[in-house]
């Protein structure tokens, strides 16, 4: 637990003072949705249909290319290999650095989602719907993201592999997280798909980080 | 998780029993076979690229030897290599964006030690520059900031890639001084280095490495 915290809040310190990598998933982000809005042709009854679809996927898309930030600096320079000789167990490793991805990698993004959805003039109830159910999923994201991150931390470039590791966990989530979003505006907290999409979001939080931590073994000790 | 400070340094003893390095087709260490017990300094030289490194990694079980085992076995029980070494090499592990005094803080806290970081800084003469980002640290001071860590870890052995380069005489004698009290504690110490520095009241005994098969010879 001291580790946990020790490594979190050396992470959001690096973060902070990065000079600004954090943001560059915001700005992702913005510039994939405004230029969605310009190829649709900017007809709003077009933009409100396909807006929160829209806004899904640059989320993902922007948690995605960011899977290189949470572990190749800290493995090239040293800092993974010096945390493992201190005594800390990969697992607590994983689990502060997705808890630091969710704050540093996610929150910007959820805290921009209702600035976008203005943009496909999007209601007021299905921007609370989107919200609720981006932030369901999002522990389930990062930690997807976390083990591609974990996978591939030993090597430079491999965005590509990454997006081939994670895009098949991804895909359970994209669908019950945009049936989500449709039922809780229809039907509120009654929607079933709501509670599906939290015990696939545990579901993926059991797989994810034990999968990184298993990873990262691999890639700091002999097997 | 046990608390790794309380290793009995006293009956801690390192095994190498017929370790093999290889790199490929390059055989780097050959049948290396070794007890070292507590005080114990061992020297390893030989050229660049010859594995001096290598044998490191392997002592702290970053790196699996070929054939043959290390262990480290303390009062009949084995204990694990992560749990018994600190380990410095390049790249040294210190955090981009943190200061000297925010880094070293970071790893005291990890191995849990209630070391006060302003008297280790102070020890190693980097109160000065404690609230230098660490990527404005000199060589030397680099140095001398892995030197305090080490010291705050408090493991039983040191696993040291060239200690001595890059730093100023002042720095020498500070980390031969170090490393004399870790010994006179019962540390043990493996030193990667060309150009072995005696340790007053120390033995060191050296493991030269070479293109032919590796021996081991006494200084």
């Amino acid at each position: 637990m001291k580790a946990y915290k020790a490594i979190l809040k050396r992470d959001l310190i690096m973060a902070w003072r990065s000079g600004g990598h954090w943001i560059m998933g915001t700005v992702f982000m913005a510039a994939f949705l405004s230029l969605c809005g310009i190829a649709l042709g900017g007809q709003m009854s077009e933009l409100r249909r396909l807006g929160t679809a829209l806004i899904w996927l640059g989320i993902l898309f922007s948690m995605l290319l960011s899977f290189s930030t949470i572990f190749q600096l800290d493995f090239r320079q040293g800092s993974l290999t010096q945390m493992i000789l201190h005594g800390v167990s990969p697992l607590t490793v994983s689990l502060a650095k997705w808890t630091s991805f969710l704050i540093i990698g996610f929150a910007p993004l959820l805290i921009v989602t209702p600035l976008m959805a203005s943009l496909f003039g999007l209601s007021g109830s299905v921007v609370m719907a989107t919200l609720l159910s981006l932030a369901i999923a999002a522990p389930a994201l990062a930690a997807y993201v976390t083990m591609a991150g974990a996978v591939l931390c030993a090597r430079t470039g491999a965005g590509f592999l990454a997006v081939l590791l994670v895009m098949p966990f991804l895909i359970p989530l994209l669908i019950f997280g945009l049936d989500a979003t449709q039922s809780f505006t229809v039907e509120g907290w009654s929607a079933v798909e709501i509670r599906i999409l939290a015990g696939l979001s545990l579901l993926s939080i059991a797989i994810g980080l034990p999968a990184s931590a298993a990873a990262l073994r691999a890639n700091l000790e002999p097997s | 998780m046990p608390r790794l400070t309380n290793i009995d340094s006293s009956a801690l003893e390192l095994r190498l029993n017929d370790v093999a390095l290889r790199r490929g087709d390059l055989r780097l260490i050959e049948a290396l076979s070794l007890t070292s017990t507590q005080s114990d300094l061992y020297y390893i030289t030989g050229e660049n690229g010859i594995g001096k490194t290598s044998l490191l990694l392997a002592l702290a079980g970053l790196l699996r030897p070929d054939m043959g085992d290390i262990s480290y076995i303390s009062n009949g029980e084995s204990l694990r290599a992560s749990d018994c070494v600190s380990l410095v090499i390049q790249p040294d592990g210190v955090s981009r964006g943190l200061t000297a005094k925010e880094d070293l803080e970071f790893y005291l806290s990890l191995s849990g030690n209630k070391e006060l970081s302003h008297s280790l800084l102070d020890k190693v003469g980097l109160t000065a520059a404690q609230n230098v980002k660490v990527e404005g640290l000199s060589l030397g001071q680099r140095k001398r900031l892995n030197l305090a860590k080490t010291i705050g870890a408090h493991r039983p052995v040191w696993l040291l890639d060239e200690p001595f380069s890059a730093l100023d005489a002042d720095g020498r004698n500070l980390v031969a001084d170090t490393i004399s009290a870790h010994l006179s504690q019962g540390g043990i110490c493996f030193i990667a280095t060309h150009h072995p520095v005696p340790i007053s009241g120390f033995k060191a005994k050296t493991i030269h490495l070479s293109a032919a098969p590796s021996s081991e010879a006494a200084a």
